[in-house]
């Protein structure tokens, strides 16, 4: 493959030359580092630092494991009742609108899930559970 | 293998690299001065590493990457209480070689993962081996993002 009549390892080459040239360090920099390393100046990293970095660390992991406890379902609220209990949905109750005949077995056949429950008896009746009313459980303080 | 013979032949490297992946000077050397003087350390305590420069440029590039990020993030801050000036300052002006600009520019226009490779293989002077290394990667991987890098740097040098 070329380009330009050349090969594609030339211009690489050529490529790579021209970010060396580009990026080339004074040899009075790369002598410094040398002998800096070779002393091994390495700043230390303060001791109080690392100990205020990881005390900081223990102090929000604490923090975070509280705050999820507290929100765990069946903890005991912190405020308000309506914000930290679970919303519970109470089934509605069942409204016959056709009567069965009482030896007949009900076979269970729910029809639809999130609309009226339609239930077949064997002997061919239907109940019809309609969703009255769904309602939270009730609040200590609010009248029933 | 000497101790001191591998630095001398690492720096130039080492400061090459760290040059065109943080942009600056300053920046540079100090994460060619960490390398070499963990390197050092290595060496004196366990004896040289399997890889010298592989080790080295571990070392580089993770210290560089900390520092870039630490950059980005305190860059606001440094700015608001240095109260710099629109005048840049012999650095500044130094850096400005057009040269230099244009390349570091068009490196830092690359995807990153581009970038890293390429100064690894082009301005570090690794192997296919070690670079793969040093960034955790199979060669086949290396070899294509540094083609794919070359292609767009070369297009970009082009350009201006």
């Amino acid at each position: 493959m070329t380009e330009n009549n050349r090969p594609l390892s030339e211009i690489d080459s050529a490529l790579d030359a021209t970010l060396r040239r580009a990026l080339e360090p004074d040899q009075a920099a790369a002598s410094r580092l040398v002998r800096s390393a070779l002393t091994e100046r390495r700043a230390p990293r303060p001791r109080l630092r690392r100990l205020v970095t990881a005390t900081a660390v223990a102090v929000m992991a604490v923090i975070a494991l509280l705050t999820l406890e507290l929100r765990r379902p069946g903890a005991p609220p912190s405020g308000d009742p309506r914000r930290e209990m679970p919303r519970q949905k109470v089934p509605a109750r069942a409204r016959i609108t056709e009567p069965t005949p009482a030896s007949a077995p009900a076979t269970l056949r729910i029809s639809n899930e999130d609309g009226p429950v339609i239930v077949t008896t064997s002997a061919g009746s239907k109940l019809v559970f309609l969703p009255l009313v769904f309602f939270d459980q009730p609040n200590p303080g609010d009248a029933s | 293998m000497d101790l001191e013979a591998t630095l001398c032949e690492l720096a130039p490297r080492l400061l090459r690299y760290c040059l065109g992946f943080a942009g600056d000077r300053p920046r540079a050397e100090d994460g060619a001065q960490e390398a070499l003087t963990a390197l050092v350390a290595r060496w004196r305590r366990h004896g040289p590493p399997d890889s010298p420069q592989a080790f080295a440029f571990t070392v580089a590039r993770r210290r560089m990457r900390r520092a870039i990020l630490r950059q980005r993030l305190l860059e606001p801050l440094e700015k608001v209480l240095s109260g710099r000036g629109p005048n840049p300052d012999p650095e500044e002006r130094a850096l400005a070689r057009a040269d230099l600009k244009r390349t570091l520019e068009a490196l830092h226009s690359l995807p990153r993962g581009h970038r890293e490779a390429l100064l690894l293989v082009a301005a570090g002077e690794l192997e296919t081996a070690s670079a793969a290394k040093v960034l955790g990667i199979s060669k086949s991987a290396l070899k294509m993002r540094v083609h794919r890098a070359r292609r767009s740097l070369h297009v970009l040098l082009e350009d201006h």
